[in-house]
């Protein structure tokens, strides 16, 4: 799809369906919302539903990086306990790394 | 090979031609085209010589024997992209948005398809050292030198320069009716070809040297037909 | 040299792949590959992983070759040029060796060889007490291999290769003598001789935790980490055990006693595919075999008995007696001889350890002037003070014979545990020091028995000297058979057979020398000789894949206790009598070629333990062996140059140099190309 082919409003429907879904447990839909949009709420000239679009570009940019500071933590927790959880880590896993502990 | 020993032949052989891809071909879809044309058609001319030396079996053995029909098959197909070339240009003309340059100086042409004829036997020449010897190794435990691998992508990268150069002699020599430099062409491709079965010897600097000399030498030749001249490059170098 | 004008040809002429297919190809003139299975391997039990692993892609060292401790010191303080790995003799094989090893952090695996010249005079890295975790109570009191060293039950963070093969030690040694043997100080400037040993174990920490990956479910690649140290227990009877007819009868069997006469089938070492087994077990397999052949001829005449003979094999012995726990669980179980089966109208009588009169172990019994019988806490009754007097009437000839004080390490232990009232005894050449002073390792070879091959027939004996291993076997032997026929006959014997010496000779040399010896060839086991390693060997291995020389043994047992039947034309057993098996195989050891039916006693029982079928066992408990293998995908050991840093920094310098500067003078030439390159438009090219 190609923005600068667009009307604004079909713009501002795009991006808050974007926004909306990413709920449904979507963090890369925000993290494309903000990057895609990113122009059309900060760069381009004003128009009408910029304000809502540049609302739902922070927005999605927001949850982008509480997801991204969810999963690194998670990441990190689970790569450094996984030896020391056992049983637990290994039925977590989808794969089990071979010759580790 | 290790990976740096890998990444170091790997620049050697092919950066000198990645730039010329780069900077004089990349631009110009049709120069791209000519290129891929004449690949394949050094592709074919292998093929020719590899049925070749598989029909005459008493001579497999003698790597000269194959190697001397090599190079005359690939003349053969260099002689044979000239000709389509030359016949195609009026086609050329059309399509292509540059076409003012590209008909007016004829040794652009030769320099691109010379071009796609080195990088595709530079690639051959390489790849099959490169991709059997993937591993901590180096050469030279029970034989050859741990030289062997940046030797090897130093010839490869002489090849790559020098059929750039012979065709834009070739093709000049070709449209003039200079049979001379056609001779010259060909026969100091068998040269340099006979030069590398001394490799054997495992005396890399009796062939990287000559090797280099003559590139330098066809250079030379090939900056001159090109419409090059001392005085043009010292013209060059003031600018600056 | 070929290679290399045939490399600059491949400019040329494209015929890769026949080209590649007759001619040498540049990794052939890089990497020396050496037979890599002799590499020393992880294995697992409830709480430890013991063995060596690589790294993930191999582990690769400077070849470091070693004569004497000084050469060893010498690398790790002047080794300049990364890891090393040093190729050591056996002698220096020892934990001090391994710990600074470890500690200085300049060693990526070792290689070790033997040096004919410098035979260590003892060498076992098994433990001082073998199976500590499985012996009754104050049995690890006594250092029975007082000179082990325990390596084998250390986790090793490198590999260890054992080179066995003169060759390839000589290129090995050429290498180091030629790259790497002279200025230490600039080493890292030149291009070394290294060695990659490729052993990379796939499970770790213990087997709970392995056996538990290998069966995860949610793991999307799922693998086996680790497989389960077993294989099968040998067992045959002198008297065909009775058939009970009706089926309740079954559980309360027929009120026979049974003497066990047993011995174990395997061994271990620190590397793979090298299990020699000389004293330990060989010795006592062929002194069961010799007495259960000698056994079989002399009560041929006999219908009367009083207690049946049951000759045992027991597999995994050495890793917590795997095969004896296993034979006392099904035992226990209601499942030895067979687990009763309502569609067998003929099952066979259920054995209890409350059913066994007298156990007897054989263990280490290489020569020796002196014989200990070390009997059990309750063997303090008439019954065994007779037998072990009748023991000690008939060693008169050969040797002294004495008591023990103590149950040593054994597969006794095992069914003491199951039933502390048990009497018996473990016979032995030692009383609480073994002799073997190679115990569980690469040298307890043929030299360690001192044997040698005379090739003999029957009728030609007189060559095999009387100090010979065959000689002293033999005698046990007789002792054995003598006692035990008493035993089970209740008079004396007075017939003429005696223990057959060739017979001794040859199944050393199958065991020893020559899986294709006579003895496979007449139970028509052909090829042993051929088979991969792990197969066919004196270690346990795992029960995934089948112990072929179990089988042979097996199969030799039942060829020296069944009977040549003529009536049954197939030779194929009737499921309904389980009681006999039935083989196709030679009629005698010199007269391999005429094949007669066999019908012997002889069955196998897995020998699996209990730990790993039992299904919600507590592996903390420690009641029974958890031993598996780590799984590898290859054990590879390859020798090759190993380019300098120097090098290396040098080629990707010309490289880059290059390459920048050919883009800069490409760049300048395509701006300036207007006037390096004159073409006016009026000129053509003829005339320019």
């Amino acid at each position: 799809m190609d923005l600068t082919k667009m009307t604004n409003d079909r713009k501002l429907y795009l991006c808050r369906w974007y926004f909306r879904a990413g709920f449904a447990l979507l963090p890369f839909l925000w993290a494309v919302n903000s990057i895609w949009f990113f122009n059309e709420a900060f760069r381009k000239p004003e128009y009408d539903e910029q304000k809502q679009i540049k609302k739902y570009v922070i927005f999605s940019g927001i949850g982008t990086i509480i997801w991204t500071v969810i999963i690194v933590t998670w990441v990190v927790i689970f790569q450094v306990n996984r030896a020391h959880w056992g049983e637990f880590a290994d039925d977590i896993s989808f794969i089990i790394p071979l010759g580790t502990p | 090979m290790t990976v740096v020993e890998f990444f170091g032949c790997t620049f050697l052989a092919f950066g000198p031609p990645f730039a010329m891809f780069i900077f004089t071909i990349a631009h110009d879809p049709v120069r791209i085209i000519i290129l891929i044309a004449a690949s394949f058609f050094w592709l074919l001319s292998l093929l020719l010589s590899s049925l070749w030396w598989f029909m005459v079996i008493p001579l497999k053995g003698q790597l000269a024997f194959g190697l001397v029909f090599s190079v005359l098959f690939q003349e053969v197909f260099r002689y044979l992209i000239y000709k389509i070339l030359r016949k195609a240009e009026n086609g050329l003309k059309r399509i292509t948005d540059d076409s003012t340059q590209l008909i007016e100086n004829k040794h652009i042409l030769a320099y691109v398809s010379g071009l796609g004829f080195g990088i595709i036997s530079g690639a051959f020449s390489l790849v099959n050292v490169v991709a059997d010897a993937v591993g901590p190794a180096t050469m030279g435990l029970k034989s050859g030198t741990e030289m062997f691998f940046i030797t090897s992508a130093a010839t490869s990268l002489c090849f790559i320069l020098l059929h750039t150069f012979w065709s834009v002699i070739f093709f000049n020599a070709l449209d003039n009716g200079n049979k001379i430099q056609v001779a010259a062409v060909v026969s100091s491709h068998l040269l340099v070809s006979l030069l590398t079965l001394l490799n054997r010897y495992q005396i890399y600097s009796a062939t990287l040297i000559p090797l280099y000399a003559i590139v330098i030498f066809t250079m030379m030749c090939a900056f001159r037909v090109a419409g090059g001249s001392f005085a043009s490059f010292k013209a060059s170098v003031k600018l600056q | 040299m070929y290679i290399k004008s045939s490399i600059l040809f491949f400019l040329y002429i494209e015929i890769n792949l026949i080209l590649l297919s007759n001619g040498e190809r540049t990794k052939d003139q890089m990497y020396e590959h050496f037979d890599g299975r002799m590499s020393c391997f992880r294995r697992l039990n409830a709480t430890h992983q013991i063995g060596c692993s690589s790294k993930r892609d191999g582990s690769t060292g400077i070849i470091h070759y070693v004569e004497e401790q000084e050469d060893l010191n010498f690398i790790l303080k002047t080794g300049s040029a990364g890891d090393y790995i040093p190729i050591i003799p056996t002698v220096l094989l020892k934990p001090e060796t391994i710990k600074s090893l470890k500690n200085s952090g300049k060693i990526s695996g070792i290689v070790i060889y033997n040096d004919n010249t410098k035979i260590p005079k003892h060498y076992s890295h098994e433990l001082k007490c073998p199976n500590p975790r499985s012996n009754i109570e104050k049995t690890c009191d006594v250092p029975w291999n007082k000179h082990g060293t325990g390596i084998l039950h250390d986790d090793v963070p490198f590999p260890i290769y054992y080179v066995n093969n003169e060759e390839d030690l000589k290129k090995i040694k050429d290498c180091f003598q030629k790259f790497n043997n002279f200025s230490y100080e600039t080493q890292y400037t030149r291009s070394l001789c290294s060695i990659e040993l490729d052993a990379f174990m796939h499970a770790t920490t213990d087997t709970p935790t392995c056996i538990r990956r290998s069966n995860s479910k949610t793991n999307l690649n799922p693998v086996k980490f680790c497989d389960p140290l077993g294989g099968e227990n040998v067992w045959a009877s002198l008297f065909p055990i009775e058939n009970v007819t009706a089926k309740n009868d079954a559980v309360h069997a027929n009120n026979k006693k049974y003497i066990i006469l047993a011995t174990h089938l395997d061994t271990t070492s620190m590397v793979h595919a090298a299990y020699p087994g000389a004293v330990n077990p060989i010795t006592g397999i062929v002194t069961l075999l010799a007495t259960a052949d000698l056994l079989k001829r002399m009560v041929k005449e006999e219908v009367q008995y009083g207690d049946n003979i049951l000759f045992m094999l027991f597999s995994g012995e050495t890793y917590d007696y795997i095969g004896s726990q296993r034979m006392v669980y099904d035992m226990e179980k209601d499942e030895f001889p067979m687990k009763i089966d309502p569609d067998i109208k003929n099952p066979l009588p259920l054995i209890h350890l409350d059913d066994i009169s007298i156990f007897v172990e054989l263990d280490q019994l290489s020569k020796n002037k002196q014989l200990f019988a070390n009997p059990t806490d309750s063997s303090n009754n008439s019954r065994m003070k007779n037998f072990m007097q009748k023991l000690q009437n008939y060693s008169k000839s050969f040797a002294t014979f004495m008591y023990g004080s103590q149950l040593p390490p054994s597969s006794l232990q095992s069914f003491v545990k199951g039933n502390s009232n048990l009497s018996g005894l473990v016979l032995a050449n030692y009383r609480s020091n073994y002799l073997n002073n190679y115990y569980n390792s690469i040298y307890d070879n043929y030299t360690n028995v001192d044997y040698q091959y005379y090739n003999t027939t029957e009728d030609n004996t007189s060559e095999i000297p009387f100090d010979s291993i065959q000689y002293y076997t033999a005698n046990i032997s007789e002792m054995l058979a003598r006692s035990l026929y008493e035993e089970v006959i209740n008079k004396r014997y007075e017939g003429d057979e005696k223990p057959r010496l060739e017979l001794i000779d040859e199944l050393y040399n199958c065991y020893l020398l020559n899986p294709d010896c006579k003895v496979h060839q007449a139970i028509q086991r052909k090829k042993l000789g051929e088979t991969p390693y792990n197969s066919y060997s004196f270690y346990v291995g795992v029960t995934v894949v089948p112990n072929l020389l179990t089988y042979a043994i097996g199969l030799t047992l039942g060829w020296l206790t069944g009977d040549i039947v003529a009536t049954n034309k197939t030779c194929i057993g009737d499921p309904h009598i389980p009681v006999y098996q039935y083989f196709n195989m030679s009629r005698s050891l010199d007269n391999l070629n005429t094949t007669e039916c066999f019908r012997t006693t002889m069955n196998f029982t897995e020998a699996l333990s209990p730990a790993f079928i039992l299904p919600d066992y507590n592996w903390k408990s420690n009641k029974y062996s958890s031993w598996s293998e780590s799984t590898w995908k290859d054990l590879t050991v390859r020798m090759f140059l190993k380019p300098s840093a120097a090098h290396e920094r040098f080629t990707i310098a010309i490289g880059s140099v290059t390459f920048i500067m050919s883009l800069i003078l490409v760049y300048f030439v395509k701006s300036r190309s207007h006037i390096l390159f004159v073409t006016p438009e009026n000129c053509s090219p003829t005339s320019c």
